[in-house]
């Protein structure tokens, strides 16, 4: 344990429990806690979506504090409904009402007492104190949380398939989706904020953005002939898919965020031996493609040193995908729990990969000035670390606030690490072409 | 969307100009679940605090209030930058239940012997509050091991408003003024309150000074520097900008130390000319500042004068809405743009007082609508309603504002632009035009764009 965490390569669990909030049709979060919470992660999250974000707060005062928080949750929750008129709410603690010992459940009780004649929104909650875990366990926690809250088991639909996502953008939760669909299966995608964080303009202001997992795909989970859950790196008990497992005998494939050939290969042979379907031709030329263009640029590749940092289940993909392309993954940080990373295995030629667990980016700093590095990946956090040492930043995952385009960001699938490939290999030749004496036409 | 509505409850913070008999509700906390722009106490401290750069700044708590607050402001240093490291004590299960005092010392020793800052300034967040970890009782140990000032900084979120955070941070501010030397501060000397090096605006205003002749002693905060702050009570006298910040700690030192204190602003011609002017009067022994601040200011304005003109012919008749922290940055705001030939239709705060509100409904033309602690549901109909061009805010509000086909400028704590001081005003008017005048909107559905 550390005395001090410098420039957190973590963020707080209540910022994941917002995100899959804004994955649900017609939900409102409502944070319990101080306003700030609220309005920091807000700030947060629109800096990286560069969309509206909206998050009510029960905003604690000194009296709420000493007395306990449900007076004010009860009235957050009436002045929601009034504003945004909601299908849901969906509530997350933090640090401040869990020390002082709220008792959600409770308050939620109470809720439906006070108002039995009403049908909607439905009330889920999370608990997410901000002491406990990271954003990326609190975004996972709450998928759990929900599915628990509204999963129900009727008839089994063969060709219904629930897709736990990971932290994917906005337009991986598109492909994802369009993937799975060309199998013929029809997917439950949770949690779906591929619109509600990627929108167009608009004539009139929506308080609550169109998009999103409906409650009714939500209960329908329990029908699903199997799980896809992609909290990879996570504990069982975080997982959605490992509920549904044990509670109605629902199958899981716990799959690792599809990035590089492997990773990709195991996600597309679920799905076809889900729908018992081949790998439909469009994707099987995706990944030819992919190969030969690890073919056209190995040289290019092979032995350049690779700092790759961020969520968990992030690096981990990116790293067992960098592996296959001969580039050297000499550093694989994150910020995710000790533990968290341990199953990577990376390829033989290079066994001198450093694994920095529960780090922050004071450790990924000190890694990079002390050791070689051609090219860093990860969040645009480390545009600090970039500057200083004069690597480029390859800016993936969660938050990237100083480019353009975050939503828009696809690594996913064959196509989408056909993407990220491009673009790292693209970078590490303009650095051998600015390195060069000669200015050469051709590379 | 019939099943939505405004919150009756906060009928009273908005003020239509027709009907302003009435007093506006201002200065109270806020409404549970209207989702407020606001932050929380500890915000406020945070952001004033900031700029400081040869200070550590150890936010005591969780990880989420440090790592929200990494290197936010585009407050420029000109020297050391520890300001833009984020430094936690994050806090996990075990120590809020056992308590944090233990991590919190072992952290201030990490900090102080790996940094060798000039102070350190602990914040204590909402857990702190409830655990009631003795903040003080452990800086005044770090302070004497390490004989530099460790300071607690009283800013626990849920208690009060951002409001409260300010002045928990000029308490803390307070504390180090008087403790440093005064030897060969001349008598013309300032310290600028409430300016925070936005994008070097400090820097700007500075350069300013020195041209009419005054000494600046310390900026609080901006490119800030613990032995300048320590001997701040050696001014003559304190000029205060962002006046929601900075007042109660000019309060304090003209209590204390007799230096009195003005309100000056430098966004927009008018504003920036009269703040010279008032400082220049203020030293009226010496005739050549008052003199020198003429020049200046003649000068600055001349030499902008063809370009302002080229601005003004293509923002004629356009209205904006503005939504800002505190108020006195949109009296300003609307001078400055009223003298673009840009109306105001709408004008808000998160933290403006009674006093503030009076002063903003002298200045609002007839029809303006006056928004106190606002949340998305009103800005977002206000605009609509009354078909604003122009949407002056910060981050938050900025998707809002596109999203409906508006344009927008940021005057928050996040740009690279500066806006201050005359150079400031050039950029204003360019950067307006720059969103005003793109051909983008056309293709938006609020104008009758989109589609095919």
């Amino acid at each position: 344990m550390k005395d001090v965490t410098k420039n957190a390569c973590h963020l707080c669990a209540p910022l994941g429990a917002s995100l899959v909030y804004k994955g649900i049709k017609n939900c409102v979060t409502i944070l319990h806690g101080s306003q700030g919470c609220a309005t920091y992660i807000r700030r947060y999250m629109i800096g990286h979506y560069r969309e509206p974000v909206d998050i009510a707060s029960s905003s604690f005062t000194e009296h709420t504090a000493v007395f306990g928080g449900q007076e004010n949750l009860l009235k957050s929750i009436e002045n929601v409904i009034q504003t945004y008129d909601p299908d849901i709410i969906g509530i997350a603690t933090t640090c401040l009402s869990e020390t002082i010992g709220d008792d959600i459940s409770m308050i939620i009780k109470e809720y439906q007492k006070r108002n039995m004649e009403r049908t909607r929104p439905v009330i889920l909650y999370t608990s997410t104190p901000s002491y406990r875990g990271t954003h990326v366990t609190g975004f996972f926690k709450t998928i759990h949380d929900v599915v628990t809250q509204t999963s129900k088991q009727a008839v089994t639909n063969a060709g219904q398939i629930n897709i736990f996502n990971g932290l994917f953008s906005p337009a991986e939760i598109r492909v994802i989706r369009t993937i799975v669909s060309d199998f013929s299966l029809f997917p439950v995608i949770f949690p779906d904020y591929s619109d509600t964080l990627d929108g167009g303009s608009w004539n009139q202001y929506h308080p609550v953005p169109p998009g999103g997992t409906s409650l009714k795909k939500l209960s329908s989970c329990g029908n699903s002939a199997a799980s896809i859950d992609f909290s990879f790196c996570q504990k069982d008990e975080l997982s959605a898919g490992m509920f549904l497992k044990e509670k109605f005998d629902i199958p899981c494939f716990k799959n690792a965020y599809p990035i590089g050939i492997e990773l990709c290969d195991n996600f597309f042979k679920t799905l076809s031996t889900l729908s018992q379907k081949p790998v439909p031709e469009i994707y099987t030329q995706q990944r030819e493609r992919l190969i030969d263009a690890y073919v056209d640029s190995h040289k290019y590749l092979y032995g350049q040193k690779a700092v790759v940092f961020g969520e968990e289940n992030l690096v981990y993909s990116i790293c067992t995908f960098l592996a296959e392309t001969g580039i050297n993954v000499v550093c694989a940080a994150t910020g995710g729990p000790a533990g968290s990373i341990s199953g990577l295995k990376l390829n033989d030629y290079f066994n001198q990969t450093s694994i920095l667990e529960d780090c922050d980016y004071e450790d990924i700093e000190e890694w990079v000035i002390h050791n070689e590095t051609d090219i860093l990946i990860g969040s645009s956090r480390g545009n600090k670390i970039a500057k200083l040492s004069g690597k480029p930043l390859i800016r993936c995952g969660f938050p990237i606030h100083d480019r353009i385009g975050a939503s828009r960001q696809e690594f996913l699938g064959y196509n989408g690490t056909h993407n990220l490939f491009d673009q790292i290999t693209n970078t590490i030749i303009e650095r051998m072409q600015n390195s060069m004496p000669a200015n050469y036409a051709t590379m | 969307m019939e099943n939505r509505t405004l919150l009756k409850e906060r009928e009273k913070h908005i003020l239509i100009k027709e009907s302003f008999n009435t007093e506006i509700n201002c200065d109270k906390p806020t409404l549970a679940g209207s989702v407020s722009q606001r932050a929380c106490v500890f915000c406020g401290s945070r952001v004033v605090l900031y700029p400081i750069a040869d200070a550590v700044h150890l936010v005591h708590g969780p990880i989420g209030c440090a790592a929200y607050t990494w290197d936010i402001r585009g407050s420029l240093s000109s020297g050391p930058e520890l300001h833009r490291l984020s430094f936690s004590t994050d806090l996990t299960e075990n120590e809020v239940i056992h308590g944090g005092e233990k991590k919190l010392s072992a952290a201030l020793d990490n900090l102080i012997s790996t940094y060798r800052p000039k102070a350190a300034f602990v914040y204590s967040t909402c857990i702190v509050g409830i655990i009631g970890d003795d903040v003080d009782a452990i800086c005044k140990k770090l302070s004497s091991r390490y004989g530099i000032p460790v300071i607690s900084v009283d800013s626990v979120g849920f208690q009060g408003t951002k409001k409260d955070g300010y002045a928990a941070a000029c308490n803390s501010l307070f504390k180090l003024i008087g403790t440093g030397s005064t030897a060969n501060i001349p008598k013309h000397s300032i310290n600028i309150m409430g300016e925070f090096n936005l994008a070097g605006e400090a820097w700007i205003i500075k350069e300013y000074y020195r041209k009419i002749g005054i000494h600046v002693v310390s900026t609080m905060t901006g490119d800030g520097r613990i032995e300048e702050i320590c001997r701040a009570h050696g001014a003559s006298l304190n000029i205060v900008q962002c006046s929601g910040s900075m007042m109660q700690l000019a309060r304090l030192m003209e209590e204390k130390y007799g230096i009195p204190y003005i309100r000056v602003s430098y966004f927009g011609l008018e504003d920036v000319a009269l703040s010279l002017y008032s400082v220049a009067d203020f030293f009226e022994d010496n005739p050549v500042i008052k003199q020198n601040a003429r020049q200046l200011v003649f000068e600055e304005i001349t030499k902008q004068q063809k370009e302002m003109e080229f601005y003004k012919s293509k923002l004629k008749g356009k209205k904006a809405a503005i939504y800002v922290g505190g108020a006195f940055k949109a009296f300003s705001l609307i001078k400055s743009l009223r003298s673009l030939g840009i109306s105001v239709v709408l004008a808000g705060s998160q933290t403006g007082n009674a006093e503030d509100y009076k002063t903003l409904r002298e200045l609002c033309d007839p029809g303006t609508i006056i928004i106190d602690d606002a949340n998305p549901a009103e800005l977002s109909k206000f605009i609509l309603q009354k078909k604003t061009d122009l949407f002056i805010g910060g981050v938050k509000e900025r998707p809002m504002a596109m999203k409906l086909g508006i344009g927008f400028c940021d005057h928050n704590h996040e740009r690279q632009i500066p806006l201050a001081g005359f150079e400031g005003n050039l950029n204003f008017a360019k950067e307006i035009c720059s969103s005003l005048l793109s051909p983008v909107w056309k293709f938006t559905k609020s104008r009758e764009g989109g589609a095919i």
